[in-house]
């Protein structure tokens, strides 16, 4: 790892050209710019006051992957009026002119693709002993105002995607002269309105700019409260033409994106991910920030929720509830109510007393249970948490630095552990030990709520921005990662307390950069409208493009009563969305499957059935993430990135690259229509999944009755199921395998299955198995279907049961299996002329060992 | 679809893979089903068709761990079918179906363990202690029904005796109710009679005083007219009109043509005229003229007075005081516009019919009691109070229990309510509305509705689940979503018949 610095001519340079900016605060600083280059097409971008100010600015470095790569740069010229510089893998190359300051971002086609400062809107306020501006009397802005802004522009691109979180539309609007901006500061919204830029519970400064076979992401890496205005217009090349002039052709109407940064306090910093594409754009932002280790398999299954389960009896009748009506569920859920007194990690002795025996219960049928556990502590010498606490001096303190800082929430009267502090941390990882945490088990996960954080006397129902954290850093200055130091604190302790051997599962609602390295997220407290169906789409597309992908909606909606026709669709939306978990307000009425009409039942634990179904995918899916960062969920353009008509698609999605689902997001609708794409070559197929009969490319209707959610395979994918749905996902690992083969217009169609325990970190040590699927067309007679291992010493017992091919018009005349060390087999098989489904009967090849399956026609 | 029948050279492979996890069954007895199914899995020939004739298959292709039909029916022993159904024989305890998917899954549904055969997960038969411990449990619950029997006997004879004697009761009242049904019909003759004669003799005198009164306006509407036409020639102008100060309405001190105007709408009135159209308004103005004469006057001899601190007090005492001076002037005028009182004979009539109206009165009231009376009574009797009527004698009764601070209270057939231990006053869980149960254990559950509003929430409403019991007791409350309660209740009222109760399982 190095770190490479600009040698100082550069600096020297760029402070006289700030000078000549006009940047009114500036006056008596200078700008200190570093420009780090990280491996993989990435540079970052940081403008610092130069060591006289009389304070540091915070750098939320501990927000960034700590296994991230830096890498000298491979060249770097400095001349007079500009400084060139190429990353180390020479595909990205800076060109920071310095009169005006202006920093040109040019990726490996030499393409000028982002612009720093063109709008020269770079702004500085420095740190000052007085108080000064205006004075509310609840923030005491002992250093003034800080804040730093700085304008982005994504030169070539009309659409850009990220920001999150808000619940509003997929791809970034206009905002200026529109609305306000978009608004980043973390806040627990009541009953939060769609379709608007106001701040919610996470915040994520990323933006991704897309056009046709081009990407490239920029992260404000910046954790106070963000502003940003954007705007998409194009121009004439003249505003662009220092670097036009140099390194592309003629164009007259260029297109430009632009996001104008605000924030309160920090340091300007910006990551750009320089692509070329939009696998490489995901990747480099996943080397930073991280990805979503491989969650545990429960955690991707079904939860079951509600605030509140009522007591112990409430919870054996949920889980038996399942099991009687056969619908297959891995967690339950326990909301607040289940401690003493909103006191978190103790349990209420009345309603919870045999905490250990009612998650054993559960868990005897291969379930898990989660608690709810928040960052406020209740104030009561009697609590040992909070005892604890006050005794090491963990909490946040007001602005005065010693005294603690107070707030009601759940509890009343509260304190909020500062995450900041080393001996928080360490304090907090061993509260999760189970001699700690009394009633705990390898079988209960957490859930983080409230950590924006929410205090419901404060400003905005959140913190003092002039609190003080450890080490005297004003709470304005880290706002919005608070939700994240503190959930990354929990999965510490969830880790530690097995001794690294198990999965950690927590839920967050509070998230911010990294967040996806330690939490799943959810979109909080949303409403039992249509409306809010609808737009947990784009929020959850947002998240995912924007390095965050295990998200979820609460299904059904907290606030409110849905109605069986929106409970239902909404389960089968949740169903296709990587987290998938149903939840309820205390005021509304129970929810549970069976306690609908019979057809809203079986409509729904068919749903739940589908997503149980598909979980091998859904894991594989969760693998290739930790490998390049993509998401499970993703846009249509994630798989057709020079389709335009996609770029701003919010009611269809990509689940992997083998599903497009179109769930029915409308009311009293039972027929949609769904674009398929036609691909680059114009030749794409499509299958329906349910029935595995082709559709053509291009809008089409489809009826979609109560019970069905339109789901399309593309041509060219397999895609590994499990076919025996049982209760709890862990039940099925051993299961064997049906996949399904969709042809392409080669007639040919590749995939891959990743499996391991599902559990522990065993699979680190190899103890897992992927493999690798292939079917082509090797000759007009005979067609191929090989299943390769990848790499994986896990002594998996799954097999192949059965495999379906789709689009195939005739029937072999022979199919035979391979195996390794096992004679050839003949296979039967059956086709279905009408469907163009041929189904082999059980290859019986295990997934551990490659086989071939051969088929002549 | 149809499928191409090949021929199988091997299975040794086929078994080595399967075996780790869900083995090659054997074939002459076929797992999962029971014993009363076997003949429907004997070989015919080496074929076995699928029970609902999707597909034929192999007859070693049965329990092989491959789906092959369509409703599961070749797979009864394995997972292999997602819609199939594995029968657990539970020798000791009672037999079941259980999904396929719970067949081989790690855990031990059939308490004999037969669901795991081939996980690899050994499954301890607990069938007979599960059949001891159900017998034990049977026994207790035979035990709890055999004294609650005897008391819904009781309960049910008490229940018929109310019910009879409620029935009983009527039969008077039914006599009752005719007898004063002919009474009060003999009674709306009478009255109808007296009325008539109390109307004629107030209409006469009515008629009468009217007439005296017209001539009495008449004269002194022509008094006043002689008053006003200042220049005696029979008519009144807007001029002379304008002489009388009480018409100054606005008191600026003078009357103007507007104020004259709303008096006097024609450029001169004759007598007839007057009579007709301008002296009642002329009257009217001269009372409201001295009427706020006086609060004028009243008003600035207030403000001339130092203000007391309670001032609207004071002021209320003053026009309380003033009042009755004030009335009593116009009073003076009214006074002889009132109707004389009725004659002697008039005023007998009157009390002759006010006799009549009070007994009938009387009567109607009594006989709309007895018309309660038997329709309650009719209402009892005919009332779901079990097919016995073991739950008569409940209704009117309430049974409460204390669940940490709230104390919860049961009156069958009116209401559930709930109150705090510390507080005052019931919170309504919901009224009555009926039985609620599923055909045909239609009396194992009331609902009660429509009891106090939650905030933010529906109005509260109550389930309550009936179990036998050897007394009345509320035994559970919960609240399984907010202001939703839900009771169970034990009684008597509800144990049937021990002897007529469905034998224990044989296999018990």
């Amino acid at each position: 790892m190095v770190r490479w610095l600009i040698p100082l001519l550069a600096i020297l340079s760029l402070s006289h050209a700030v000078k000549r900016e006009d940047f009114k605060t500036c006056e008596q600083s200078s700008f200190c710019k570093r420009h780090r280059s990280i491996t993989d097409s990435t540079f970052r971008v940081q403008i610092d006051e130069t060591n006289e100010a009389i304070r540091k600015r915070y750098v939320p470095e501990i927000a960034l992957d700590s296994q991230y790569k830096k890498q000298p740069f491979s060249s770097v010229d400095i001349s007079a009026v500009e400084a060139s510089i190429v990353t180390g893998d020479k595909n990205a190359k800076l060109i920071v002119t310095f009169d005006p300051f202006l920093v040109n971002v040019l990726n490996s086609h030499g393409e000028l693709v982002s612009q720093l400062n063109r709008e020269g809107k770079l702004k500085v306020e420095e740190f000052r002993k007085k108080e000064e501006g205006k004075r509310s009397f609840r923030d005491s802005k002992p250093f003034g105002s800080s804040s730093v802004g700085v304008d982005i522009s994504f030169v070539g691109f009309k659409t850009a995607f990220g920001l999150p979180e808000h619940a509003d539309s997929f791809a970034l609007r206009t905002t200026v002269g529109n609305t306000d901006p978009y608004r980043l500061y973390n806040l627990d919204v009541f009953e939060y309105e769609i379709n608007n830029p106001m701040a919610l519970y996470v915040a994520i400064p990323y933006i991704l700019a897309h056009r046709s076979n081009r990407s490239v992401g920029a992260l404000w890496f910046n954790a106070a409260e963000t502003w940003i205005d954007t705007s998409s217009s194009a121009s004439s090349k003249g505003i662009f033409r220092n670097v036009l002039d140099k390194v592309t052709g003629s164009a007259e109407n260029i297109p430009h994106f632009d996001a104008h940064f605000i924030s309160e306090s920090g340091l300007v910093d910006v990551f750009f991910f320089v692509g070329p594409t939009l696998r490489d754009v995901q990747r480099q932002n996943a080397k930073v920030t991280g990805v979503t280790p491989l969650p545990p398999i429960f955690s991707i299954a079904y939860h079951q929720c509600r605030w509140n389960y009522n007591d112990e009896q409430d919870v054996a009748k949920v889980n038996a509830g399942f099991d009687e009506w056969d619908i297959p569920m891995d967690v339950i859920w326990l909301d607040i109510e289940h401690t003493d007194g909103k006191k978190y990690f103790t349990w209420d002795q009345n309603k919870f007393g045999h905490a250990k025996e009612m998650i054993d219960n559960v868990a005897s049928k291969g379930r898990k249970m989660v608690t709810i556990i928040d960052p406020h502590i209740k104030k009561d010498d009697g609590y040992y948490v909070y005892k604890d606490a006050k005794d090491k001096g963990l909490f946040v303190k007001k602005a005065d630095g010693t005294t603690d800082f107070e707030g009601h929430c759940w509890p009343g009267s509260s304190e909020y552990l500062d995450f900041w502090h080393p001996e928080t941390r360490a304090y907090w990882k061993d509260q999760f030990s189970f001699s700690r945490y009394v009633g705990s088990t390898p079988d209960l996960f957490t859930w983080n709520d409230m950590n924006e954080p929410s205090v419901f006397s404060g400003p905005e129902i959140t913190m003092d921005k002039d609190a003080i954290h450890y080490g005297g850093i004003e709470h304005r200055e880290v706002h919005n990662m608070y939700g994240m130091m503190y959930h990354s604190a929990t999965f510490e302790g969830q880790l530690a307390r097995t001794g690294g051997k198990d999965r950690p599962f927590i839920l967050t609602r509070s998230g911010f950069v990294g967040t996806q390295r330690t939490a799943a997220i959810w979109t909080g407290d949303n409403t039992a409208e249509w409306g809010h169906l609808e737009i947990s789409v784009p929020m959850l597309l947002s998240l995912s493009v924007s390095g965050a992908p295990f998200v979820g909606a609460d299904v059904g909606g907290f606030f409110g009563n849905p109605d069986e026709q929106l409970l239902t669709r909404w389960y089968q939306a949740g169903a296709y969305q990587p987290f998938f978990r149903a939840h309820a307000h205390i005021d509304t009425r129970r929810r549970e499957p069976w306690l609908m009409s019979e057809s809203t039942r079986l409509a729904i634990r068919s749903a739940i059935r589908a997503r149980y179904a598909l979980l091998p995918y859904w894991y594989t899916l969760f693998q290739e993430h930790t490998v390049n960062g993509i998401p499970p969920m993703r846009p249509i353009f994630y798989g057709f990135p020079s389709e335009e008509q996609h770029f701003e698609e919010q009611k269809q999605w990509l689940l992997g690259d083998a599903l497009l689902v179109r769930p029915v997001l409308e009311k009293d609708t039972y027929n949609v229509m769904v674009n398929l794409p036609f691909g680059e070559n114009g030749d794409e197929r499509w299958y329906d999944w349910e029935t595995g009969v082709e559709q053509r490319a291009g809008q089409i209707y489809v009826d979609a009755p109560i019970e069905a959610t339109p789901v399309f395979q593309r041509g060219g994918t397999i895609v590994p199921t499990w076919q025996r749905i049982r209760r709890a996902s862990i039940l099925m690992l051993d299961d064997p395998l049906t996949l399904f083969v969709a042809l392409d217009s080669t007639k040919s169609a590749k995939g891959e299955v990743y499996l391991d325990d599902g559990k522990t970190h065993d699979y680190r040590e190899g103890k897992f198995i992927h493999t690798q699927f292939h079917y082509r067309a090797e000759t007009p007679s005979k067609s191929v279907f090989e299943s390769k291992v990848l790499g994986g010493n896990r002594d998996a017992k799954n097999w192949v049961e059965r495999i379906q091919i789709r689009g195939i018009d005739q029937a072999p005349k022979t199919v035979e299996v391979i195996r390794l060390s096992d004679p050839t087999e003949v296979l039967e098989f059956s086709h279905d002329r009408d469907r163009k489904v041929l189904t082999i009967r059980n290859p019986a090849a295990l997934l551990t060992q490659s086989f071939t399956v051969n088929l002549f026609f | 679809m149809s499928w191409f029948r090949l021929i199988i050279l091997s299975s040794a492979s086929l078994l080595s893979v399967v075996s780790a996890s869900d083995q090659r069954l054997p074939m002459k007895n076929v797992v999962g089903i029971p014993k009363s199914r076997v003949v429907l899995y004997q070989p015919n020939g080496e074929n076995f068709q699928c029970f609902d004739g999707s597909n034929t298959i192999l007859f070693k292709q049965v329990n092989d761990n491959y789906c092959d039909c369509v409703d599961g029916s070749d797979e009864p022993g394995t997972s292999a079918c997602s819609n199939g159904h594995f029968f657990c024989q539970n020798l000791g305890y009672t037999s079941e179906y259980i999904p396929s998917s719970r067949v081989n899954d790690k855990i031990c549904d059939c308490c004999d363990g037969s669901d795991e055969h081939s996980s690899g997960v050994s499954c301890p038969n607990l069938c007979e202690e599960l059949g001891r411990a159900t017998r034990v449990e049977r026994e207790r619950l035979a035990a709890i029904a055999k004294v609650g029997f005897a008391k819904r006997l009781e309960l049910a004879k008490a229940g018929k005796e109310l019910k009879n004697q409620k029935l009983k009761d009527v039969e008077p009242l039914k006599e009752e109710k005719t007898s004063l049904e002919t009474y009060q019909k003999d009674l709306e003759v009478l009255k109808k009679t007296a009325e008539d004669l109390e109307r004629k003799l107030q209409d006469e005198h009515r008629d009468q005083w009217n007439a005296g009164q017209a001539e009495i306006k008449k004269k002194r509407a022509a008094d006043m007219f002689l008053e006003v036409d200042k220049n005696s020639d029979a008519k009144l102008t807007l001029d002379e009109v304008k002489l009388l100060p009480y018409l100054d309405t606005d008191h600026d001190g003078v009357v103007s043509d507007e104020e004259a105007k709303n008096i006097l709408s024609v450029e001169e009135s004759d007598i007839e005229h007057f009579v007709a159209s301008v002296y009642d308004l002329l009257k009217s103005a001269k009372r409201s003229f001295t009427q706020e004469k006086k609060l004028r006057e009243e008003e600035e001899a207030a403000e001339k007075e130092p203000e007391p601190d309670d001032d609207l007090v004071a002021d209320e005492d003053k026009s309380t005081a003033e009042e009755p001076h004030s009335n009593e002037e116009v009073q003076i005028e009214d006074e002889d516009e009132k109707m004389p009182p009725y004659p002697q004979e008039a005023q007998a009539a009157t009390e002759e019919a006010n006799k009549f109206r009070k007994l009938y009165d009387e009567t109607s009231n009594k006989l709309h009691e007895v018309n309660q009376k038997i329709k309650d009574a009719e209402t009892f009797a005919s009332a779901d109070f079990g097919e016995d009527f073991a739950w008569a004698p409940l209704k009117g009764q309430c049974f409460e229990t204390t669940v940490m601070q709230y104390v919860y209270k049961l009156c069958p057939f009116e209401k559930a309510s709930q109150k705090d231990k510390g507080g005052y006053g019931e919170t309504s869980l919901g009224n009555f509305k009926d039985w609620t149960g599923a055909a045909p254990r239609k009396h194992s559950k009331q609902t009660y509705h429509e009891g106090q509003q939650c905030w933010n929430g529906p109005q509260r409403s109550t389930q309550v689940e009936i179990e036998c019991g050897e007394e009345n007791e509320i035994v559970e409350v919960s609240e399984p979503a907010k202001c939703e309660y839900h009771f169970t209740f034990r009684t008597p009222a509800a144990c049937n018949d021990p002897e007529k109760e469905e034998p224990l399982h044989t296999e018990l």
